[in-house]
């Protein structure tokens, strides 16, 4: 029976679930008039701030699974909750300076966002597959709404209509995969499966297709090649900063997901499986970073990187699924959240630059704009190099990170293929600094006025550059978290 | 606390320029603070001690401690002058960019002075991590120098600088991850220490392509033979100088490219002993391919900086050739064969840029007579000439003649080859010297009224005259900035010529004991370390 101790663990997603209703609900009671945008976004922040002030006090304690093994509360989901938090929190910014500029409402954004955030923490802190199922659609199912906010471009409805369908599909696929898992071993509890996993991998086929069609599931909301064919589609049309919150959010909730699977060692027994794992790793690096240099538009450019990233990222989890090394799931954490506020930070200064002209700035347009705009210039320049994996970024440290656990395990040639990548990845990154610094400006392109946005790239650029230079206090807690999972 | 100083200055410094208004004064800061610097590195002269070959002025402090990196630098008697050389070469290059950057003048010197501080890292950096970083951080700046205020074709030149590089270095990385866990099994502790990987015994077998040893030390080899650049990889080389702005070109050639054979010197030998004797000849024979090929195509090209670019691949030839022989004499050649052709072909290329400010052409075939109408600039390009060729008398000489010594010792007949090397670099500079500054003068030369001349250019000179006084020519002899740029290199170039005992000196225990124990090759700390917790740990 759940006590009302167990509840307790339910304060961050209650808090934010609540928060996310305050303004929406003023507007209703007052007859469909929003007070201020800023005041919004105030109570939105605050109630992000309570929420993760609930998450930090959970964290202090011991691990703790309750609702019968429904909810785990241990350090990986502080971990990534801590970092769903800040991701939401930068997006609500993002949203804020997107709406604010066009005049439009911000209650709604505020709403989806954050129940959309609720959704996530749910994941990260899922026992269950169900649970997990269920965090999954309160995330996904906000996100359609939210790619189709841009309500004057047609190519944000395309997107959410694309994103909803083929969203719908793969969630139906990782349910086909619960409900086979659920026939064969008995039980939808990650701890169950994890018991019957090594043998049931030798002996059912059927346990086996029910992992595979998860993973199916995961990549497709992951952009793991073949699954991603959605993404530079959907990043395009939708708002930039839901881009955002997509390229980042999802990505480090569903892989945060892929490593507790990884690290019970649900993935590892079948060593075909591994083998598949491995060549769709590669191939999702290679696939996104060479598609990436014919790229003109910088918000598809951006999304083929993420399926790049997808990629580095699946090494970690790889390598965490077959051995236990702790250095895999660690480095997988924090190449998470760093990737997480790199791209943020990216599709920030592209949400700067983006309200001000015509909907989507190809490449090109950025031309000069280092040099008229400085300080964005530099910001800009650091999320592309960190994105390359240039130290002195954190982007360099997390892909080390990847790296050097890759090679502690024997992973050679993944490592390998990782920094033929990376070298790849540098061609692409390269143009936008070519344009920003070594072309001239074709027409005028001014940036966006307002605080917010300017505050996520200040704080983005300054974590990526304390993350590069200093990445211990960052990367300890994941250690901490992934140890005591093993 | 010195070498920490002497790595960051720069970078505050870079920072400070951003609070300044004015182009002037952020030149004028620029140059205060380069100067400051070099003044702060005597200091390590004054500090260092050259009968030892230890690691010294040591400063470790927990980077990363985890993975066992720390920020850990030091010198020993094969960075020393190489850093001198840095911190000497930055002012100048400040000084001479005075009036030939004009546009972007705050960034540009951001760039200068951040490039400085990567540059002094690299030099210093004993900790696997942090020397790639620096590394890597290098190329950012450089990037930006080329790709900003280059030429016309710049971009290109510097995508191709740029990824030439990164290709290289990401598989040293992967080499560097590699022998960080070879130090845990073999050490007990994970650590990118230099001084721990020098420890470590890699297994090598001699036929065998794929084994560690020579997998990493082809890793590490094509980092620096990309970065020195070694004959067939040397193709972004020409580009990158070609396109580049004269100080871009000054410290690519003076600094840059020395990255490569520092690291062959510093790591790829000494962590590698058995794969790199067993792939020597390999290199040697690569290095003298490259002397000759470098001089034969540098002959026959119409640009000067093009010119002065391919005599780069050749001098550099030498310095791996020196390497390569793994003997005292060629190893402390190679060495001096660096700073000599930091200072020659740094000074050649200032010199070639500031004849490109006056008239925007640097077509060897537009010129010709300079030496009437440019009497001092003739002297100082002929003495660099002379430094490029390697007379006796100039830096040039002793570097050169210490390789090839080193080098009969290890193969006379390469050797042989390579001694006609000296032959092409004075074929193709004197060549240059003589179709530049004698003869009759070029279109883009003032004609000056002399008897002797006064038959040959007869015709030319009705022409010109009208002209000629009405308003000054875009000729016109050094004036005091550019004679202060150049005198220290033309000092440093007879000071090194005639007295090389007062460099080496400093250096000869270092490479006496990297020789003598190349196959050993322990590198220990010198005295107390700042902030020793970390060591204190193993």
């Amino acid at each position: 029976m759940p006590t009302l101790a167990e509840s307790f663990f339910l304060l961050p997603m209650t808090i934010l679930a609540i928060f996310s209703c305050i303004p929406i609900t003023i507007k209703v009671m007052r007859g469909n008039y929003e007070p201020s945008n800023q005041q919004t976004l105030m109570i939105s922040v605050f109630g992000i701030i309570l929420s993760g002030a609930a998450v930090i006090l959970q964290g202090q304690g011991a691990s703790q699974t309750v609702f019968s093994g429904a909810l785990i509360f241990d350090k990986m989901a502080i971990y990534s909750d801590i970092g769903i938090l800040i991701i939401s929190g930068f997006t609500l910014f993002l949203s804020y300076s997107g709406v604010n500029s066009k005049g439009e409402s911000f209650a709604e954004h505020v709403f989806l966002i954050l129940m959309s955030a609720v959704g996530m923490l749910t994941m990260t802190s899922a026992g269950d597959l169900i649970v997990s199922f269920v965090g999954l659609e309160i995330m996904s199912v906000a996100l359609y709404v939210l790619i189709g906010l841009g309500h004057e471009q047609q190519l944000s409805k395309e997107a959410a209509f694309k994103y909803f369908i083929l969203g719908s599909f793969a969630s139906a696929i990782f349910l086909y995969g619960v409900a086979l898992l659920f026939g064969t071993t008995g039980s939808t509890a990650l701890s169950t499966i994890a018991t019957q996993a090594v043998v049931l991998s030798a002996t059912s086929r059927l346990f086996t297709l029910g992992i595979v069609l998860l993973i199916a599931g995961i990549g497709f909301k992951v952009s793991l090649f073949p699954f991603h064919a959605w993404t530079p589609d959907v990043y395009q049309g939708a708002p930039t900063s839901i881009s955002a919150f997509m390229a980042t959010g999802v990505k480090l909730v569903m892989f945060t997901l892929l490593l507790r699977l990884a690290s019970l060692h649900i993935l590892s027994g079948n060593g075909s499986l591994i083998v598949v794992l491995q060549v769709l790793a590669v191939l999702t690096m290679t696939f996104g970073n060479i598609t990436a240099i014919m790229q003109d538009n910088i918000k598809r450019l951006l999304a083929y990187s993420s399926i790049a990233h997808a990629g580095y990222i699946m090494v970690g989890i790889i390598v965490t699924a077959t051995t236990r090394n702790s250095d895999a799931g660690a480095a997988t954490l924090f190449y998470l959240l760093v990737y997480s506020v790199m791209n943020i930070g990216a599709f920030a200064v592209v949400n700067v630059f983006e309200k001000a002209e015509r909907g989507n700035l190809s490449v090109s347009d950025y031309g000069g704009l280092g040099f008229a705009y400085p300080m964005l210039g530099v910001a800009f320049s650091t999320f592309m190099l960190s994105l390359a994996g240039i130290p002195p970024t954190g982007g360099f440290i997390g892909k080390f990170y990847i790296f050097a656990a890759a090679i502690k395990d024997g992973y050679i040639a993944l490592a390998i293929f990782g920094v033929i990548n990376s070298l790849l990845s540098v061609y692409y990154y390269l143009r936008v600094l070519i344009y920003l610094y070594m072309k001239e400006q074709e027409y005028e392109v001014c940036p966006t006025k307002g605080f917010s946005s300017r505050f996520v790239i200040v704080a983005t650029m300054a974590l990526i550059l304390i993350m590069g230079i200093a990445s211990t206090p960052f990367y300890e807690p994941a250690m901490k978290s992934v140890m005591a999972l093993f | 606390m010195i070498l920490t100083t002497i790595v960051f200055l720069p970078l505050v410094g870079a920072l400070l320029l951003f609070l300044l208004p004015s182009d002037k004064f952020v030149r004028i800061l620029a140059f205060i603070i380069a100067v400051v610097e070099f003044v702060f590195s005597l200091g390590i002269l004054e500090k260092f001690d050259g009968a030892s070959a230890q690691l010294q002025l040591v400063e470790i402090i927990p980077w990363i401690p985890q993975f066992g990196i720390n920020y850990f630098i030091g010198v020993d008697g094969i960075s020393l002058w190489l850093i001198l050389l840095t911190t000497f070469l930055t002012p100048i290059t400040i000084l001479a960019s005075w009036k030939a950057i004009d546009k972007k003048v705050k960034s540009f010197h951001f760039c200068m002075l951040l490039l400085e501080t990567a540059m002094l890292g690299t030099f210093l950096a004993m900790d696997a991590i942090l020397f790639y970083s620096f590394w890597e951080l290098m190329l950012i700046p450089m990037y930006l120098l080329i790709g900003v205020w280059g030429g016309d074709r710049r971009i290109y030149a510097s995508v191709k600088f740029f990824i030439y590089t990164m290709v290289g270095s990401v598989f040293m990385l992967v080499a560097i991850i590699a022998l960080m866990y070879y130090a845990k099994a073999q050490l007990g502790v994970i650590s990118a220490s230099f001084l721990d990987f020098y420890k470590l015994k890699v297994p090598f077998e001699a036929n065998n392509y794929l084994s560690p040893q020579t997998l990493m030390f082809f890793a590490f080899a094509l980092a620096f033979a990309i970065k020195v650049p070694m004959f067939p990889l040397h193709t972004w080389l020409p580009d990158a100088h070609v396109q580049a702005p004269t100080p871009g070109s000054v410290i690519l050639a003076g600094v840059l490219l020395k990255m490569g054979t520092y690291g062959f010197l510093r790591l790829a030998i000494p962590l590698f002993p058995e794969a790199s004797e067993y792939f020597a000849l390999i290199f040697i024979g690569l290095a003298v391919f490259g002397i000759i090929y470098g001089a034969l195509v540098a002959m026959v090209q119409p640009d000067m900086k093009k010119l002065v670019a391919y005599s780069s691949v050749s001098h550099l030839g030498y310095v791996i050739l020196g390497l390569f022989t793994f003997n005292v004499y060629g190893v402390s050649g190679g060495l001096y064969q660096m700073l000599n052709h930091g200072i020659s072909t740094g000074a050649l290329f200032l010199l070639v840029g500031m004849i490109y400010e006056r008239t925007h052409s640097r077509e060897i075939s537009k010129y010709g007579g300079l030496a009437k109408a440019l009497p001092l600039f003739t002297v100082a390009f002929f003495i660099t000439t002379l430094s490029s060729i390697a007379v006796p008398g100039t830096n040039g000489f002793i570097g050169e003649f210490l390789i090839l010594l080193g080098a009969f010792q290890r193969s006379k007949i390469l050797a042989g080859i390579a001694v006609t090397g000296v032959i092409w670099g004075a074929v193709y500079m004197l060549w240059m010297f003589k179709r530049v500054f004698f003869g009759s003068a070029g279109e883009l030369v003032p004609e000056i009224a002399d008897d002797s001349h006064g038959d040959h250019s007869h015709d030319h000179k009705s022409k010109g005259e009208d002209s000629h006084k009405d308003h000054k020519h875009p000729l016109f002899d050094l004036d005091f900035r550019e004679i202060a740029v150049m005198v220290p290199m033309l000092v440093f170039v007879f000071w090194m010529g005639l007295f090389p005992n007062q460099f080496l000196d400093k250096s000869k225990a270092s490479i006496d004991y990297f020789v003598q124990n190349r196959t050993s090759y322990h590198l220990t700390i010198k005295g107390d370390v700042d902030t020793s917790n970390a060591i204190a740990q193993k």
